[in-house]
């Protein structure tokens, strides 16, 4: 309880500073003068609008903002010394001292400010509690401005990928999924690894399903990403996976007095980028014409055909002209992709404010169906009533729609035969027929997207109210209060006489209800003290926070209607009910202290008390610290290489953070089954620690002539207490438990260059280049080992991401002892598989000699089919289960390049993988009906070609195989952007309609693909989990856009 | 200005310094927790009452592993690979692949964590009652007691006839002194003999309590009597007497005096609880109906040619079972039996099958695996979500009965036993001692062309009865009777999973040579002499 009552004492003492400092408020001097001056670009001399001046002396700060034509007024200013601070977005902080104003003069002071072009000298707000140059932070972080981003990302999170080193995001593929984010290297094995978000100071509740999903597209001014806990110790029990910081538009960057509309539209389409290739052959008894025969060589309804003879069962035999399609074509269907926004920003001097309207349409890829479609609201408000107070409010409304696809829709897909027509309609008057197939696999998946309804309904509300006052100069109080609220519904409807599965004469009819409300409530309050001692400037922060969230969801089915046609759940005859409610509270607070020693000797320490109800009583409350420093070598006197490095920077930390178990681990409590009753199902532990991450960090970071930075980072970090969903012995009738057990141990080695390769009035040319390289390994397992679900082994020395499964060998020195002894009678085949051929043969004889089909041969206690692929045994002579790939690539990088020529605006990012495993479960399951197209066999040399029973073998009934692992590396020009600012022309007859400027860009994203995957694209599954398996398949999106700012 | 500042941080400190103040401790609001459910007696109960409905799914009326039992059976075949059916009923038969990686592994994983869940309750409701619990009256602590008894019983007698071993842990098993540790396997012998002596003490239990009834919609599904809860477990210790053996000599040991005493003291109506939509139903009989389109029945599995061939009266089964396997091809058949075949011809439709010309399964899995033939018997759509579900018939008590009196020497006794269901459903002429009556019409017919035996009518009979009442009588039949296919496992080895868990050496069954393989065939030995009987 200690705890908690320091963080009482620290919150009212953080209280009463905050209220007792504003006497000091009204202090001020006589005889004002007067500084007035231009601020203008070092290199252009162009003047610089929006540029934030103040003015210090003691406890008196006064600001001012420059015009469109640069100049700032200073309109009374106590006489004196003072010191002079410059800020604007995009260039490096000017700070002047001894400015001395005289009582009742006017003073002119121009200020020349230099382009911080490089991300690194840009302010950092994320990871510390007190913004500071990004030359002046101890620890990476990462950012991305406006300006890096001129392709708006489909999900707002998905705008650091490429352009950040350590980061991993795997996108969803239907628009309005949330995204896959991972940073360096994952910290759970069992949790999720996803980093936490804040917007605006909203930290974003990650309690409900794609909960990123809200964030579809966004007026982003900046993200920042901090990577481990080594950096974000500040959030605690939620950080072990990082935090990403995203800041939007706020109308700051401005001239005072201005007000600037800005109307933008974009259109184009959605169309799959690549293709997955399809089989085109058929394995059955055919005539010359493509006519099935039976086995007596009559021409026969397909229903009737039969195979060929299983000595020559090949898929080599072409359909009949016109009987047969490409599904992919029949299925997939390019979709409209539009955004639509309207931004109104105006900087009023002490206020500024900033509203925006984002509408967006996204069809997707699939055939009428999958539709996306989502509005945005956004108005951020700041006001500064006088030069010690700001106060800012932002807040966020968000309603999408989508109709979601049915679970099975691309297995469903992969199953149709490729002589049947998915678009001919069915009798029962739906446009698309229910089973095209008589061999009546799955359903056609066109018929089944067009007469189910399934929508999804989500809305996003946020707000946030940040206070800064700064009573004393060397005293600031703040606080945050923020809210999110996320509402999400679905509901679905089947309507009875409807062919379903298992109801090929029409269903009973279904219908679902879903909705969730989740409400989350943060706040802040904290004191910042600054206080300059002799060369030191020391920095210290308490700070209180808490967390409220709710999460209540209710669901009601139905089935079996009385009527047809009737959307409710009053027309079903047979009714379920079922409700959660979820309450997690978290009560924080933490200290910390930081010195500046002469701008070169930097360090900073923090520690923090998380309670949360997520813990059993035993273990609510627990502590996270972080330590850094950081050597600035170039402001060392006697630093050798001036001339060349700007800036060059050692920099260390430690920091510790956590991860936090769900709602329902700690309860040892029953299930309900439908219908009443209790079972048993997960175990409860009200034990649980949280998953303890501590990550040590070192790094170089430079500046290079002004105009190239380079940081280096290389980050160690090692989370124990692992929250692991134990099995348990079957006799205890719980399957699970939560426990802690076990660590994994990751480390990364990132490098961010940035160059302004060009910076001429006319021409610029800035580069990033960003790559990386994570290892992670489970280096503590105290529990027996467990396989997860498809491919997953998680056991010591293993890493997370790799693949386990079944192998096929190669070599006859793999074979059992019994079989070894007779390693003559089998071959490796073209494929590299070891195959039995029996004594005398080659593994090309199967057709001549009609071998293919032959009874199996029985040696010792396997039995060998003729020519088929052989798995590898354990020593006990089971099938051996063994390492088969790993999903972590060996390293990835992006570059992206702007170019700027006169009115063109050029930008270009491509990222690459290097190695990394994929496990294509999809091309698996096409094997097992042949609708691969490596089981077409037209165009291999006869002797060659493979019986349709050999890809069955290889399909190994879905069990996870080595054939099926493929390498993931890919280069891919991810984003593209055209931009044409139109000509001065143009822009006189706009601005006889009071338009200011006016461009059209071509943008294209997930462009081009370069890879051997044979998948849609490698870029699938989750971050830990490579298994490509039925997800909707990322698509490219080009568009053109037109922009025009009154 | 001040009170601009206390409009922002007052409401910030004060909700701060309330919330700091808030207790931490979050009750769950959802789900009861274990000591709140074992205190409340009716709460209990309720556990009881839920574990026929978990056992249920794993004892052959739902997906695993009854997919995997009837087609090794070769009962059903299927071309499709959902349920373990592919890899288990692939012929020549391999061993079990009981590895935790296994796509298939809940074809094991299913009824023995399930079974055990089912145990679980079944030994918290019946211990809580030996200490003392009392469920409202003395009558209802009884009833839940008997439940629970009989829920121990046929939980681990289904653990026997699955596995090779099993750890009995009962009320009396005190878990803590088992964490960490590994329990005690006793050979699956000992585990069915554990079940019968559970039902016999729900058996007792519920003979002490005469006015016990069980309500119809929980409990076992059914209003059930005590008289009548008395017969379906001693039914179901005839079943657990005889389906246990894994051999023809252990199926020849079988105490059958006892078969005989406990199918007369057995149910005397079908056994067949009331499905309830999405609660409680019967997805074996589902799937093995399964119609996706009109006019295409039975498409996810059909009766196997090994199930209806020997009621064909053409030379088309003969000749299909001398064709090597993967040269058969599916073909129409003539019978007089009038569950497979209607009055009208070869394609009309029986009582329990039709004939449909198409083949749904792919070449490539083995056309040996193709019939014409689908199965009706239980209707499709909605049946199995409502209504009456029968689980177990009082033909196949007569037929148990029937084997175990030509197995005591008593065949005349058997013969109207089987001309029961022989004559009434199948509409087929009746058996004599000697088998059908012979001519070229006879049903069954032995594999090589022959009319069959008595013993050959038996299996018969009770193969095309007991097909879609569930998906795993037909295994434990043919392990005992030597029909099934040579390598076939005889039996589960304990999940992968478990062993995993346990940290004990993966071993497994089937497979050339292997343990616990099925030897080769040798189906049309009678236990006795009798006519037409090999040798």
């Amino acid at each position: 309880m200690v705890p908690r009552f320091a963080a009482h004492l620290m919150l009212a003492a953080s209280l009463v500073f905050g209220l007792a400092g504003t006497s000091a408020l009204h202090a001020q001097d006589t005889a004002p003068g007067r500084v007035s001056g231009v601020v203008s670009d070092s290199a252009s001399g162009q003047p610089l609008q929006s540029v934030q001046l103040f003015l210090s002396r003691g406890t008196t700060r006064l600001e001012a903002r420059t015009n469109p034509d640069g100049r700032f007024t200073f309109p009374s200013v106590p006489a004196g010394s003072y010191g002079l601070e410059a800020i604007r977005l995009g260039y490096r902080r000017v700070v002047r001292a001894g400015i001395v104003v005289a009582g009742g003069g006017t003073l002119t002071y121009d200020v020349k400010m230099t382009a911080a072009a490089l991300n690194l000298q840009a302010m950092v707000t994320t990871g510390v509690v007190d913004p500071a140059s990004g030359t002046r932070v101890p620890f990476s972080v990462g950012r991305v401005s406006a300006e890096d981003a001129p392709v708006p990302a489909s999900n707002a999170l998905e705008t650091i990928q490429g352009k950040i080193a350590g980061v991993s995001v795997i996108p969803t593929g239907q628009a309005g999924s949330g995204t896959n984010i991972q940073l360096r290297t994952p910290t759970s094995i069992s949790k999720g690894n996803s980093p936490l978000v804040v917007v605006d100071g909203v930290i974003q509740s990650a309690s409900f399903d794609a909960a990123s999903a809200d964030l579809q597209s966004m007026d982003i001014e900046s993200v920042e990403v901090v990577k481990g806990a080594a950096a974000a110790s500040l959030y605690g029990s939620r950080a072990a996976s990082g935090v990403i910081q995203i800041r939007t538009r706020r109308g700051t960057g401005l001239a005072e007095g201005t007000t600037k509309f800005t109307l933008r539209t974009e259109y184009g389409n959605n169309e799959l980028g690549r293709k997955v290739n399809w089989a085109q052959q058929h394995s059955f008894l055919s005539n010359e014409k493509g006519e099935f025969l039976n086995a007596a060589g009559q021409v026969v309804p397909r229903e009737q055909r039969v195979p060929d003879p299983i000595y020559a069962r090949f898929q080599d035999n072409p359909f009949k002209a016109g009987t047969f399609y490409d599904q992919v074509d029949r299925f997939f269907n390019p979709g409209d992709f539009m955004r639509n926004s309207l931004n109104i920003a105006q900087n009023g001097g002490k206020t500024n404010w900033f509203f925006s309207y984002v509408n967006q349409k996204e069809d997707g890829v699939v055939l009428n169906s999958g539709r996306y479609d989502q509005n945005d609201f956004r108005l951020n408000l700041d006001h500064r009533p006088r030069s010690d107070l700001s106060i800012g409010v932002s807040a966020y409304h968000s309603r999408s729609t989508r109709l979601n696809l049915y679970d099975d829709t691309f297995f469903d897909l992969i199953n149709q035969a490729p002589d049947v027509d998915l678009r001919q309609p069915d009798p029962d008057g739906t446009p698309y027929i229910f089973q095209p197939d008589f061999e009546g696999r799955e359903e056609n998946p066109l018929y089944v997207l067009s007469t189910e309804k399934r929508n999804r309904n989500r809305a996003r509300t946020q707000g946030a109210m940040e206070a800064r006052y700064t009573p004393r100069s060397w005293l600031t109080v703040d606080g945050n209060l923020s809210y999110d609220r996320s509402d999400r519904s679905t509901d679905f409807f089947l309507d009875q006489g409807v062919k379903t599965e298992g109801f090929g004469n029409g269903g009973p009819g279904e219908i679902s209800r879903f909705n969730g409300i989740t409400n989350a409530l943060n706040a802040s309050l904290s004191a910042n003290l600054l206080k300059r001692v002799g060369s030191f400037t020391l920095r210290s922060t308490m700070r209180g926070l808490m967390e409220r969230e709710t999460n209540d969801l209710v669901n009601a089915s139905g089935q079996i209607f009385s009527t047809p046609g009737v959307n409710s759940l009053n027309n079903a005859t047979v009714r379920f009910v079922n409700s959660t409610s979820e309450t997690i509270r978290t009560n924080s607070f933490f200290v910390s202290g930081a010195a500046d020693y002469r701008g070169k000797l930097i360090v900073d320490g923090l520690a923090r008390m998380d309670g949360s109800s997520l813990f059993g009583p035993e273990e609510q409350e627990n502590w996270y610290y972080r330590g850094s420093a950081a050597y600035r070598m170039s402001e060392e006197t006697w630093f050798p290489l001036k001339s060349v490095f700007n800036e060059f920077k050692l920099r260390a930390s430690q920091g510790t953070a956590g991860g936090r178990p769900d709602f329902n681990d700690q309860y040892e409590t029953f299930n309900f089954i439908e219908g009443g009753g209790l079972v048993k199902q997960n175990l409860g532990n009200k034990f649980l620690k949280p998953e303890y991450s501590k990550e040590t960090e070192l790094g170089i970071d430079a500046i290079v002539k002004n105009r190239y930075s380079i940081q280096l980072s290389y980050a160690r970090q090692t989370t124990s207490d692992q929250l692991l969903l134990i099995p348990l012995a079957g006799y205890f009738g719980y399957a699970n438990q939560w426990q802690n057990a076990g660590t994994v141990t990751g480390n990364t080695y990132e490098a961010t260059l940035e160059a302004q390769i060009v910076r001429k009035p006319t021409f610029t040319w800035r580069a990033g280049l960003v790559a990386d390289r994570s290892r992670n390994k489970i280096t503590e397992f105290n529990r027996p080992c467990f396989t997860t679900a498809t491919v997953g082994y998680r056991c010591a020395g293993e890493t997370l991401g790799n693949m386990y499964g079944f192998r096929f060998i190669g070599d006859a020195s793999e074979l059992p002892a019994d079989a070894k002894s007779r390693a003559s009678e089998f071959a490796r085949n073209d494929e590299g598989l070891l195959v039995y051929v029996g004594a005398g043969n080659a593994y090309t004889d199967g057709e001549t000699k009609r071998l293919w089909g032959t009874p199996a041969v029985t040696i010792g206690s396997q039995s060998y089919q003729w020519g088929m692929p052989v798995r590898a045994l354990d020593s006990t002579g089971n099938a051996a289960v063994t390492r088969i790939g790993d999903g972590n690539p060996d390293f990835r990088f992006g570059v992206s390049n702007t170019i700027g020529w006169r009115g063109v605006q050029l930008f270009m990012l491509w990222d690459a993988q290097v190695g990394g495993d994929v496990y294509n479960s999809t091309n698996q399951r096409m094997y097992q009906y042949q609708r691969s197209r490596d089981v077409d066999q037209a165009g291999k040399a006869q002797e060659l070609k493979k019986p349709i029973e050999y890809y069955v073998s290889l399909y190994s009934a879905a069990d996870p195989t080595s054939y099926f692992v493929e390498d993931g590396s890919f280069v891919k020009l991810r984003e593209l952007s055209l931009k044409y600012r139109l000509p001065s022309s143009f822009s006189r007859a706009l601005a006889r309609l009071g338009a200011e400027q006016a461009s059209v860009s071509l943008i294209g994203r997930n462009l081009v693909t370069l890879t051997r995957y044979k998948g849609y694209d490698p870029e699938v599954g989750s971050v830990l989990s490579r298994v490509d398996s039925f997800s909707y398949p990322r698509y490219r999106t080009l568009t053109g856009s037109f922009e025009i700012t009154f | 200005m001040n009170s601009t500042l206390k409009k922002f941080a007052l409401p910030i400190g004060l909700t701060l310094i309330a919330a700091s103040c808030q207790d931490l401790n979050v009750v769950n609001p959802n789900r009861p927790d274990a000591a709140r459910a074992t205190a409340q007696p009716v709460t209990t109960e309720s556990f009881v009452a839920t574990s026929f409905r978990t056992w249920w799914p794993v004892a052959g009326h739902d997906d695993y592993p009854a997919w995997a039992f009837s087609t090794m059976a070769r009962e059903m075949t299927s071309g499709f690979a959902d349920f373990g059916q592919l890899e288990l009923s692939s012929e020549p038969r391999q061993s079990w692949n009981n590895s935790p990686v296994n796509a298939r592994r809940q074809v094991n994983e299913q009824p023995w964590y399930q079974l055990y869940r089912t145990i679980s309750a079944a030994n918290d409701v019946v211990g809580a009652i030996d200490r003392g619990l009392v469920i409202e009256s003395a009558a209802r602590t009884a009833r839940a007691k008997a439940m629970g008894k009989f829920m121990q019983g046929i939980s681990y007698g289904y653990l026997g006839l699955y596995f090779d071993k099993g750890a009995l842990i009962d009320e009396t098993t005190k878990l803590d002194t088992l964490t960490g540790k590994v329990p005690t396997f006793v050979d699956y012998k000992v585990v069915t003999t554990f079940g019968i002596k559970q039902l016999d003490a729900a058996i007792a239990t519920a003979n002490a309590q005469p006015t016990m009834t069980f309500p119809v919609d929980n409990f076992l599904y059914q209003s059930l009597t005590k008289d009548q809860f008395v017969q379906l477990a001693n039914s179901f210790a005839a079943r657990l007497l005889v389906y246990s053996a894994r051999s023809r000599e252990e199926r020849a040991a079988v105490n059958w005096a006892d078969v005989i005493r406990r199918v007369d003291a057995g149910i005397q109506t079908d056994f067949a609880p009331t499905a309830q939509p999405d609660v409680f139903f019967d997805d074996w009989k589902r799937l093995i109906a399964r119609l996706r389109t009109a006019g295409r029945p039975s498409d996810f599995g059909r009766p196997s040619y090994w199930l209806v061939g020997p009621a064909d009266s053409t030379d088309g089964w003969k000749n299909w079972v001398a064709t090597p396997n993967d040269s058969r091809v599916a073909f129409q058949m003539r019978t007089k039996d009038r569950r497979i075949q209607g009055t009208t011809g070869p394609a009309s439709v029986g009582k329990y099958m039709g004939y449909n010309l198409n083949n749904i399964f792919q070449a490539a899995r083995g056309t040996y695996r193709f019939s014409h033939y689908f199965y009706k018997r239980n209707g499709v759509d909605l049946t199995y979500q409502t209504g009456p579900q029968v689980a177990m018939t009082v033909t196949e008590m007569d037929l148990l009965k029937a084997e175990a009196l030509i197995r005591l020497g008593r065949a005349t006794e058997a013969v109207p036993l089987i001309n029961k269901s022989r004559v009434a459903n199948g509409e087929l002429p009746p058996v004599t001692v000697d088998g059908p009556p012979n001519g070229p019409g006879c049903v069954p017919r032995k594999e090589a062309g022959g009319c069959g035996s008595l013993w050959d009518a038996l299996r018969y009979e009770k193969s095309i009865e007991g097909a879609g009442v569930n998906g795993v009588v037909a295994f434990f039949d043919a392990r005992g009777w030597r029909t099934l296919p040579e390598g076939t496992p005889i039996h589960f080895p304990i999940p992968g999973r478990e062993l995993q868990t346990l940290q004990l050496p993966l071993y497994t069954f089937g497979g050339p040579g292997g343990q616990g393989s099925a030897p080769a065939r040798d189906p049309e030995r009678c236990p006795i002499a009798l006519a037409r009987c090999a040798p």
